[in-house]
Parts: structure tokens; sequence; C-alpha cells
């Protein structure tokens, strides 16, 4: 059994102007110890995918079908209080606004003090103590003084050490991490995703790592998930994703970063802005900036099949892009 | 809640953002926004009905609301008065339609005086910065120091009654409003680029004050204008019902309530519709001014 | 930090202080004609009967008689030695009377304000947190109409109400909460209710458009994604910085109190300083009415002084700058 298991997840925002599929046909698995990147630009639906798992989507949003799987159960049938022994227990997340994810007004200690209070039943001395191993885990400096600190007098990193500790209090069995490392300085970046590395590895944990920045992801994950308007429309080990791309988006994100072994070629953004969630185009909703589209694509929606052992694309062309010839299997479902 | 920067929906149409486009179209958007809100329209729509009355009041009216009428007194509502009589047997309903008159016509006046002291006053106090800024803000300060109705009372306690007076009283407790609504706007937009280039261009600093700058600020004055209405409204029938408004027998709310009020006993409803009618008034402007402001305020953009 | 912090707030005090004190001082020399012929009740045809002696009496008596700046300087420096003058009626000194009917302004004012906080803070924060519900729309009139209805209204609607139709309430009357704090409550119930209600309703609206706010902030998002019960989040986490900003409203609140204050403790018969002053007004007692209105400034400026003070120590972000 595999410990997440995400089938056919749609989310939808019901605005104003009308209804936002932000996620639409999301599926996924995850084992245990495993570490999943998710890529896309904003507006992708990876964050929001990230926010279902522990059911958090809020207003207009919500989880309209689909069903997510950990450990086995539902979590979107279960009821509200069982939800929240999962939270931060079995499944937590470290955010992207580190300056702004503590509470101002409480210390640093109270805020670790009290995920171990109601998850753990810790009080007291024994809380403490549980605050300062946590801290030290982290790689905070002078922990005993951090503890009586305020949010606002920590630097952004040190802050988004703090979360790493909190998010690893009760040693969770899931980390999503929803662009962790974006507000940060390059040298800090570094660091946090060292520290992330190493609890998962010391802690066993799986991981699921959300970030618009392909580098990023490939560092730190061995699978790899491109969203696009709401799909997942590349799947696969990291090195055949980005050595092997099938789908023209990925192509195109790969051409867009620097590397520095192909400083020749001059970078290649996609051309074209993301679509307007509120009017997408029809067909396969890449097809307005994709270079290989052609008059199929603006009427047939590519699904996501799985062309290799472990590569799954959504492109009708997947086959001609690289020599493979038809797809393996059904949809991964 | 929700989830930041997703999912990517399209940005408002640039027609209805503040600050751009001519005025007619910033009008029509406006229009646009508050169409849109139900309470804010309700809002209007008050304030229309009591501007409506306060001009054909003599229309409106039917019975004359000073004639006496001794035997008919405290009547409760019923066919012959709408909604019954006074203690001295006056219509009420004639009576709260020239009340109309009376508010508008003191609420104008000292909204006015607020507006035309306060504006000039916090453009000085931005634009000149320093000591000139520092002297204008203690004043309003000082205004500030004293709670709004209490300086009202002791203004007229001081000036005596009158139309004069009632404006002074009630518009000088809302000239720091607007100073410091117009300063706040002036300071932010002094260093922009357009200011300075209309500087560079060699404009005279009243023409680049008055021509470049306080147009920024009509959206938050018309925000204020309905509130301060909806304040002058409040503070007029106050003074009144203290007895220190318009002498009886004028059709005032507040003094009609102040003349019931030894006969509540006798006949309460008497003192009901005056009050609703000077709750539903000050709603109105209230509702109008959310509206505005919702209208005005950024945030309001995003979904 | 906060010491300095409030050496620099007593210093910008300074200027607003001696420009509310001409105000004042002005109240007199603004009446128009005859500040003593006025003060002595007299019209401008019936002058003629004035005493001559009590006329010129009190001429001196208030300084008429000296330029204006000098006059201004003297009642200054009476002032702050605590002379407040005689008052014309009672022939007693004004700060006496002023402090004999201060307590009863103040209790009056703390009692409603207790209430305002009392109904606001649920009212708002549920509000808030049930947005767009039954609860919400209810607290929202509820809001709306507790800001437009006039207060002197309510009152008398109240009266009809409580003292009129059921009886149970004395509609005037007051005993000092320190010799009989139920009787007092008895007597205070329905003036607080009229004074408190705008105040609560500007509260209730503040205080949902802030919790609105925190509500949607990250760490409230972080902290439900920490498995921290509805409760713990909404009260512990968004309420508590909803109050704190809440806090420097309820300063601007008082002056909602005190000013109403004029109208109820006029129609309740409460002896505080608010209905001294129309009292003032009514007799021409200058001095009292002077006396009343310095007291009813001096309270609203100090109260703004310490809710300042106090939120800056509230806040942890201000207060270890």
């Amino acid at each position: 059994m595999p410990l997440l298991e995400v089938d056919g997840l749609e989310v939808q925002f019901f605005t104003p102007r009308g209804v936002v599929k932000a996620v639409d046909g999301v599926s996924f698995k995850l084992e245990k110890g495993q570490t999943l990147g998710i890529v896309g630009e904003t507006g992708s639906g990876k964050s929001v995918t990230a926010f279902s798992i522990l059911r958090l989507v809020s207003n207009p949003g919500r989880i309209t079908g689909g069903s997510i799987r950990f450990e086995g159960q539902d979590l979107l049938t279960m009821r509200d209080r069982d939800v929240r022994r999962i939270r931060g227990r079995e499944i937590s997340m470290v955010f992207q606004e580190v300056m702004t994810s503590l509470n101002p007004s409480y210390t640093v200690g109270e805020q670790m003090r009290e995920v171990l209070r109601v998850h753990l039943g810790q009080s007291g001395q024994q809380a403490r103590k549980s605050a300062l191993d946590l801290l030290t885990r982290v790689r905070v400096p002078g922990p005993e003084t951090i503890l009586d600190r305020y949010p606002h007098q920590l630097s952004g990193g040190m802050r988004q050490r703090v979360m790493i500790g909190i998010a690893i209090a009760c040693q969770p069995k899931l980390l999503i991490a929803d662009e962790p490392t974006t507000a940060l300085d390059t040298t800090i970046q570094a660091q946090i995703l060292d520290l992330l590395e190493d609890m998962r590895q010391q802690l066993g944990m799986a991981m699921i790592f959300i970030s618009h920045d392909l580098g990023v992801v490939a560092r730190v994950s061995e699978r790899i998930a491109v969203m696009y308007a709401g799909r997942i429309v590349e799947m696969g080990d990291k090195y055949e994703v980005f050595d092997s791309s099938l789908h023209p988006y990925t192509i195109g994100l790969m051409d867009a970063i620097p590397r520095p072994g192909s400083r020749h070629k001059p970078l290649q953004p996609i051309r074209g802005a993301i679509p307007n969630l509120l009017h997408l185009p029809s067909g396969c909703p890449f097809h307005t900036r994709c270079p290989r589209a052609e008059a199929r694509c603006a009427v047939e929606t590519p699904e996501l099949l799985q062309w290799k052992t472990a590569h799954w694309a959504a492109c009708h062309f997947a086959g001609d892009l690289r020599s493979v010839v038809a797809p393996l299997a059904d949809p991964v479902t | 809640m929700s989830i930041k920067a997703e999912p990517a929906v399209a940005s408002p149409p640039a027609a209805s953002t503040p600050g751009t486009g001519t005025y007619a179209s910033q009008l029509i958007a406006a229009w646009r926004v508050i169409s849109r809100n139900r309470l804010a329209l309700l809002g209007g729509f008050v304030i229309l009905v009591g501007v409506f009355t306060a001009i054909f009041a003599p229309l409106l009216a039917t019975h004359d609301p000073y004639e006496i009428d001794i035997v008919n007194r405290l009547r409760g509502p019923g066919p012959g008065h709408w909604l019954g009589t006074d203690v001295l047997g006056r219509d009420t309903f004639s009576r709260l339609v020239y009340g109309a008159r009376t508010a508008f016509q003191v609420a104008i006046g000292a909204v006015a005086l607020g507006a035309i002291a306060g504006i000039p006053l916090g453009a000085i106090a931005g634009f000149y910065g320093r000591r000139v800024d520092a002297i204008v803000m203690r004043f309003m300060d000082s205004v500030l120091a004293f709670p709004g109705q209490l300086l009202a009372i002791a203004l007229v306690a001081a000036l005596g009654g009158g139309l004069i007076s009632l404006y002074i009283a009630i518009g000088v407790s809302s000239i720091p409003q607007y100073a410091r609504i117009v300063r706040g706007v002036v300071l932010s937009q002094k260093e922009r680029e357009y200011v300075e280039a209309a500087r560079m261009v060699g404009e005279s600093n009243l023409r680049v004050l008055f021509g470049e700058i306080l147009p920024n600020c009509v959206a938050p004055i018309i925000v204020t204008l309905s509130f301060d209405f909806a304040h002058a409204i409040l503070i007029e029938s106050s003074l009144s019902f203290l007895g220190l408004g318009f002498p009886p027998p004028t059709a005032s709310w507040g003094l009609m309530l102040k003349e019931i009020s030894p006969f509540l006993e006798l006949q309460p409803l008497s003192a009901l519709f005056p009050g609703l009618t000077i709750a539903i008034m000050i709603l109105g402007f209230n509702l109008f001014g959310d509206g505005l402001r919702d209208l005005f305020d950024p945030r309001h953009y995003e979904i | 930090m906060i010491a300095s912090y409030v050496v620099q707030r007593l210093f910008q005090l300074v200027p607003v202080l001696f420009l509310v004190s001409i105000g004042i001082f002005l109240i007199i020399q603004l009446i128009p004609g005859d500040p003593v012929m006025v003060m002595l009740g007299a019209t401008p045809e019936t002058s003629g009967n004035i005493n001559r002696q009590q006329y010129e009496e009190l001429r001196h008596q208030l300084g008429f008689d000296q330029p204006l700046p000098i006059r201004y300087l003297n009642w200054v420096s009476k002032v702050v030695r605590g002379d407040l003058g005689m008052s014309l009626k009672s022939r007693r000194p004004v700060l006496e009377t002023l402090l004999e009917r201060y307590p009863a302004t103040i209790f009056l004012a703390i009692t409603a304000l207790i209430g305002a906080v009392i109904v606001a803070v649920p009212a708002g924060i549920i509000a808030a947190v049930r947005q767009n519900t039954w609860v919400d729309y209810l607290a929202m009139g509820f809001s709306l109409w507790g800001v437009a209805m006039p207060n002197f209204w309510l009152a008398l609607m109240l009266i009809v109400l409580f003292s009129i139709n059921l009886g149970w309430l004395p509609s005037i009357g007051y005993t000092s909460p320190l010799v009989q704090p139920v009787d007092f409550l008895r007597h205070a119930f329905m003036p607080a209710i009229v004074l408190g209600a705008s105040t609560s309703a500007h509260l209730t609206r503040y205080l949902r458009a802030e919790m609105l706010e925190q509500l949607s902030q990250d760490y409230v998002r972080a902290a439900r994604a920490r498995g921290l019960p509805p409760l713990v989040v909404i009260v512990k986490h968004a309420a508590k910085n909803s109050l704190l900003a809440v806090v420097t409203v309820v300063g601007l609140q008082t002056a909602r109190l005190l000013g109403g204050s004029a109208i109820v403790e006029t129609i309740f018969s409460w002896p505080g300083v608010a209905s001294l002053l129309l009292e003032g007004i009514y007799a021409r007692d200058y001095p009292i009415v002077q006396g009343a209105v310095l007291i009813l400034a001096l309270t609203y400026v100090f109260i703004n002084l310490v809710v300042d003070v106090a939120y800056k120590f509230l806040d942890p972000r201000v207060r270890l700058e």
C-alpha cells in the first residue's frame, strides 16, 4: 500500500467571474520515504494540490472530486477531527512565506511547544526540552536564546529552520515543502535544502517538494511531476524527465533555465503567457504555446499515459519526441 | 483564507483601477462596482429620497407643520394623520418632511465648512511639510482633543444659536478629517515622478498642487463627505434635542424628540418616528459611504 | 524604549494642550455681545436694569477690564494652580463641583465601555469566522444600526420599554458603585447601553474586519496545517492579533463615549460632568462650562496617551524594537 495515493483530484475556485479549475484530475502515488518534486509556473495548481492533501483549500476554493488516500484512508471523507490529528503529526508542511508563517505575537518557543502539546501531550519542562532538541536538530545556533525570541527578531533563514523544526516535531511520515526556499537568499537556499534532505533521511520521511525552479526540485527529488494549468503533463523518474523529456512544455522549461553545459545555446523562454484559467484553451491546454501543436491538439485533450517504465506524459506526440513507439500501459490511476 | 497567487485569474479591467483613465471612465467604473453593491445602492436611494423630500417639502407635506390643533394632540398613526400628532397636535409626518429641510440645510453648510477649511489646510501641510506641517497638524490635534459632540456643544454654547453658529459648531470638528486625508495623499504623491516632471517644466507650486496632486484626493474626499453628512445630521439632531439648535417651533427631528420626551407615557409612537427617520437617514449616508470606500479600496479588486 | 516613547508623546502634547487651553479660554471671549451682560442673564432690552456694581464686579472677576493676552495668561496661571474660578450660579469653586461630579461620568463611561467590549468581541469574532452566514449578517445589521441610531432616541425607547411599560428599571438617579454596586448597575443599565451602543457597533465592525484580515494571514494557515484545533487557531492566534489592533480604536472610541455622555447624562439625570456642562450652558454659567469642557478634553487626551502606550507595550514587534 503506498503512503499517499492521490486519485483524480479536482479543485475548483468559485470566483465572482466564474469557476476556475485550479486542479483538474491530478493523480499520483508516493511510497514511504520517497520524494516527489512538483514543478510548475504560478497558477499551475501545484500549491493547491499540496494544500488539498491537508484539506486546507479555503474559500472560494473547494475540492470537487477525486480521493486522497493516506495509508489507505481517504482524507477527503474523513471527519475534521481526524484530519486535524494527521495535520502536523503524520503530514507536515513547510511554507514559502517565511516572514509571515509564524505568529508575530508569540515567541518561537511557544509556537513550538504548542504543537508538542496538542499532538504529543507534552508540557512544561518536557516540551521545552523537546523544543530545544528540535532547534538543535535544525541547526539553529544558540537554541536557548532563540526559544524566547519573537519571529520578527529572526532572519528569514532562521525562521524557516524554526518552521522545519515545528514540522518535524512529531516525526511525520510525509513532509510537504511548498517553495520552502523561494523567499530566501541563494546561500541560505542551499543550506535549507541540505537541511530538508538530512531531516528526511534521518526520519525516513516521504517528501513532496514543490517549486517553480527545476534546479531546486532536481536537487532533492527522486521523481518529478510537471504541472500545467491544473494537470500533470509529465511525470517520472528525475533523470528520465530531465534527460529525455516527453512533453514539449517540459522541454520548454528546460530550455528556459541556464545550464553550465549549454552556454552556447541561447535561452529559450516559452512563448506566450500562462492561459487564463477561467478560459482555458480547448483540447490540450498547452497547445496555444506549443511549438509542436497541430490541429488535433485544439480538439483532443491528451491523457497522461505511461510511455516507459517510470515515465508518463500527456501529449499526443510523446511517442515521436523520443524513440518511443507507443504507451506501455493504461493511464496511471 | 486564500492561497496566494493561485490560481492566476485575469487581472481586473484596467478601467476600474483608480488613478488611471479619465474622470468619465472612472465614474463609469465606479458606477459599475457600486451597482453590484446592493447596500450601497440602498444608501444612495435613501439619500436621494432625503434630498427630494427636503426640496419638495411643501408638496409632500399633508398638513401645515406649524398648525396647532390641541384637540387632536398626541394621536397615534391614523387616517387623518399618517404618523400621528405631537403634543401640540401638529402633524408628525409633515413635521418630519420639513425636518428634512432643516437637517439638510444645516448638514450641507457644516459639511461644506469642514471640507472647505480642511482640504486646503491638509494640502498646505502636506505640500510645504516641515514647520508648516507641524503647526497645522498640531492645530488639528487640538481640535481632535475635544470629542466631536462635545466640541459642537461647547461651540454652540459660546456662539449662541442660529444657522451660522450651527455650521461652525458642527463643521469644525470634521476639519481634521479632511486635512488628514488630503495631507496623506499629498505626502504620498509629492515625490512621484509626474509631480517632479511638472515642477521641472516650471509649473508653480500652486499649479502643481491643484492641477496634479489634488485630483488624487477626490476619491477619499467623496467617501469622507458621505460619512460627514451622516455625522452632521446626527450632531444637528443631538444639538436640537438638547435645545441648543434651532428654537421651537422649527421642524427639526431632534427638537421633535425633545418636545415629545416628557410625554412618552402618553404617546410613545410620537417618539418612534422621528428617531427612525434620523437613523434611516444616517444609515443611508453610511451605507453609501461604505460602498464608495469599498470601491476606492484597491483590495476590493481582488477576488 | 517605552519610557522614551512616553516622554516623546508627552512632549508632543505640550503644543496641543496649549492650543486646547486657548480654545477653552476663548469660549467666554466668543460670546457675542457683552459677555458680562450675557452672563448676568440680560438681553439687550433689559440691560438697563442690571445692577451697575454687580456688573463691574463680574467684569473684574472675569478680567474683562484687561487686554486679551493678559487675561489668557491670568486664566492659565490660575488653571494650572487648580483655580477654575467660581460658579456664577452656586458661588462655589468650579473645581470643587467638577471633582464632585467627575466620578459619575467616569463610572458610567467605564461601565458602557466594558459592556460594549463584552458584546463586540464575541460578535466581531464570530461574524468573521462565520463570514456571509446569518450570524454575520445579524452582527453586521446590529452594527450598522447601532452606528446610525441616535443615542437620545435609543434612550427614549429604552425608557418606554423598561421604565414605563415593564417598570423594571429606574429612568433617573445614581448611586456610587463604591457604595451600592447593585443599585449602581440598576441605574446604570440603560445609560450604559445607550452610551455604549454606537461604540459597541463600531468595535464589532472593526474587529470583524480585523479578524477577517488576520484569518487570511499565512500564520493562521500554518497554524491550521499544524493540526491545531479551530478554537486555538481562532482565539489564541487570530483573535489575539485582532484585539491588539482593536486596542488602538478603543482610545478613539472614548471620544464617542465622552461626547455621548452629555446627552445620556442629561436624559437620565446622571450627576456627571457632562450633564453639568449642559446645566452650565442653560444657566449661562460660563466658568462651569469652561471647567467641564476642560476636564472632559483632558480626560480624552489622557486616555489616548494611555492607550497608545499600552499598545506599544502589548505588541512585541514594537516593544522589542
